[in-house]
């Protein structure tokens, strides 16, 4: 999951960016409107956290472009002017979520994986696909027997992303971006490793390989 | 009574009618003094100069060879008819005496006049006549008499006092149509005002945002005047909420690093529960105070709340947050509201009833909105809504919201700073449809003095 953290005050930003982190998101930072515009456009992002007052084009502004562009990406507006009106014209420009400042880190956490499971279509509030749970607070997986599984970050982060969007088919490229931060060096083989160690815990059927495509969480064999 | 006195006398109408009357009263009485006065004398020298003619005619008919002899035919029948109101009468200085026939028995008292002497006077006649004399001294044949000729005046009095009068009605007659002319005069001038008036009026309830200006020359510098004011004040406050928030927003920031901080270290080290406590506090008075000094009341030139517009973005707003519970909100909007109040503080009410509302209930939420006067809203839902005897709590005057319901925190504060701010009404009971909680709002239109009690009173927090 590859968060965009747009936020102008650089020590909010790097601290919100470490808890993120924490969960297991990737996060890419902008710090001003023009710049997160165009990032929003070229990065195909799981979430956008779109702080409003921004320099040199609002964060209303901003939203309203991408979305005219056509960009559905979920956008968590993160804002000091939390009065209704001003909710009510976030979530016109088209904003998903809308978390007033000051907030506690957890409460940002919550709101992000929640407007993450929605934008895949995933009701209620459990990480749950293909037979398997996901629990987010502590990185481990349940198994239909209840039997919890503990996972690595990259582990856990990699089935989160199999989960959201199980039965579709995502390209090594997409599942590297989504895993690790900008800099990682792509052409490592590294995710084939952590995808052969899902295997291993959850059984060699869950994932697919499509050669030349990707993968595809099918889930678990039930019954 | 003293108040409806003193108003009329305040009236332009009444003073513009007081003063007109007393002048035209004023011109119509010279007049009329004068008018009689000049009538009177040109009469009175009409007839002195006939009856001079007339006393002519008389020395010539006169013939003093025996005695005193007159030649009746060369004199009009007038002075021959009894009473006719036409005489004349010859004294001689000798003590004779000749009057004419007109005059019967009665005497005319004349007084002697000296040759070439004349005069005119007014005396009694017979028949209770009132007589203009003219008379003069003359020498005829050698003898020195003094001939009278005089005439009744009271037909041509009694056609005087009849001009005088036709003058006096005519006059009356004119004051007042004069008066009602100015009266419906003065009454157009001012149905040029009640555009004003209304203006004023839309101000006052938030429709209009300044007066127009298409009023009568005289009342221009006035509506500017007030125009200026109202902007000046606008910006003022524009000014003064712009500088409060900014602050309020800049110390948001390094709140949320401290709140963050104090999260993370209160994991290690229990003591800074009382720390978190106390940044907490600061939060919350921030945001209130944030809140409050946005709430504007109707009193700058902002935009106005127009239900059917604003609702449906709200109803939005609070569909995406509460999107997990699975919430039916719906929104009944009555289409006889106008445009009410201030746009930010009915949203800032609205939204923290139904976010409220949200947060309580099971499945369902609904708002009505409706106008009238002032605006009318009810916020019901199906949660477990609030015991008896704490609805009648809330319902107590004075009570403070956020002092007395548990949970109900912050949101209903500021909706109960909204409600004072416009004079308005909430009451707390139990949803008969939905069977949770039903709060209803009247709100009621916003007018200039109880803003500025309302500052005042804001103070002391």
């Amino acid at each position: 999951m590859r968060l965009l953290l747009v936020e102008d005050d650089q020590i909010l930003s790097d601290s919100l960016k470490q808890d993120l982190e924490r969960e297991g998101f990737a996060v890419d930072q902008a710090n001003q409107g023009v710049e997160a515009e165009f990032m929003g456009n070229e990065m195909n992002y799981d979430l956008i956290i779109l702080d409003l007052g921004l320099p040199q084009r609002s964060g209303l502004d901003v939203l309203e472009n991408w979305r005219s562009k056509g960009n559905q990406t979920p956008v968590l507006i993160l804002t000091a002017r939390d009065a209704w009106h001003e909710r009510v014209a976030g979530f016109k420009s088209g904003a998903d979520d809308y978390l007033g400042k000051p907030f506690h880190a957890e409460e940002l956490v919550l709101r992000v994986r929640a407007l993450i499971r929605r934008s895949h279509d995933m009701l209620g509030s459990r990480l749950r696909a293909g037979g398997l749970e996901l629990d987010e607070e502590t990185q481990q997986v349940i198994l239909p027997s209840q039997q919890r599984l503990e996972l690595t970050g990259t582990e856990f982060r990699l089935l989160r992303c199999f989960l959201l969007n199980q039965g579709k088919i995502i390209s090594k490229t997409r599942l590297t971006e989504h895993v690790y931060e900008q800099d990682f060096d792509r052409d490592s083989n590294l995710i084939e490793v952590y995808i052969r160690r899902l295997r291993d815990k959850l059984g060699k059927q869950a994932i697919e390989t499509r050669r030349g495509q990707g993968y595809v969480f099918v889930g678990l064999k039930t019954g | 009574m003293s108040l409806s006195v003193s108003k009329r006398a305040n009236s332009l109408q009444f003073r513009l009618q007081i003063g007109l009357t007393v002048s035209l009263t004023l011109l119509m009485g010279l007049l009329w003094l004068f008018g009689a006065g000049a009538v009177e004398r040109l009469t009175e020298d009409f007839i002195a100069s006939r009856l001079e003619h007339d006393a002519e005619a008389v020395l010539g008919a006169m013939d003093l060879g025996q005695g005193v002899t007159l030649v009746s035919a060369k004199i009009n029948q007038i002075y021959h008819r009894p009473y006719s109101g036409h005489y004349y009468r010859v004294q001689m200085d000798n003590g004779e005496a000749l009057a004419s026939r007109s005059l019967w028995d009665y005497e005319l008292k004349i007084p002697r006049l000296a040759f070439g002497e004349s005069g005119r006077f007014h005396l009694p006649g017979p028949d209770g006549q009132r007589l203009l004399v003219w008379a003069r001294g003359y020498r005829k044949q050698g003898q020195e008499l003094t001939l009278a000729v005089a005439e009744d005046l009271l037909p041509l009095k009694v056609q005087r006092d009849r001009f005088l009068k036709h003058f006096a009605l005519i006059a009356l007659a004119g004051l007042l149509l004069l008066l009602i002319l100015q009266g419906v005069v003065v009454r157009r001038a001012f149905q040029r005002l009640k555009p004003l008036r209304q203006d004023v009026q839309n101000l006052a309830s938030g429709r209009e945002q300044l007066l127009g200006e298409e009023v009568p020359t005289e009342f221009l510098p006035l509506v500017s005047e007030v125009n200026h004011l109202l902007h000046l004040l606008s910006t003022r406050n524009q000014r003064s909420r712009n500088a409060m928030g900014n602050l309020a927003h800049a110390l948001k920031g390094p709140l949320n690093l401290l709140t963050r901080h104090i999260d993370q270290a209160a994991n290690r080290d229990p003591g800074l529960a009382q720390a978190h406590e106390q940044v907490e506090r600061i939060r919350v008075l921030m945001d209130r105070e944030l809140r409050r000094a946005q709430l504007a009341g109707g009193r700058t030139l902002s935009e106005r709340f127009d239900a059917q517009r604003d609702l449906p973005d709200l109803m939005h707003a609070l569909r995406q947050i509460y999107r997990e519970r699975d919430l039916l909100i719906e929104s009944e909007i009555d289409r006889e509201s106008n445009p009410f109040g201030d746009r930010e503080d009915l949203l800032e009410l609205l939204g923290n009833l139904l976010d409220n509302a949200c947060k309580w209930a099971h499945s369902r939420v609904l708002c009505q909105v409706s106008g009238g006067p002032g605006l009318k809203i009810v916020v019901e839902d199906d949660g477990q809504g609030l015991a008896d005897e704490r609805i009648e709590t809330l319902t107590q005057r004075g009570r403070r919201l956020d002092e007395s319901v548990v949970g109900h925190g912050l949101g209903l504060a500021i909706v109960n700073d909204v409600v004072q701010l416009y004079a308005g009404q909430i009451d707390f009971g139990r949803s008969r449809r939905f069977g949770g909680l039903r709060v209803s709002v009247a709100l009621n239109p916003l007018r200039y003095d109880e803003c500025s009690t309302r500052e005042q009173g804001s103070e002391d927090h």
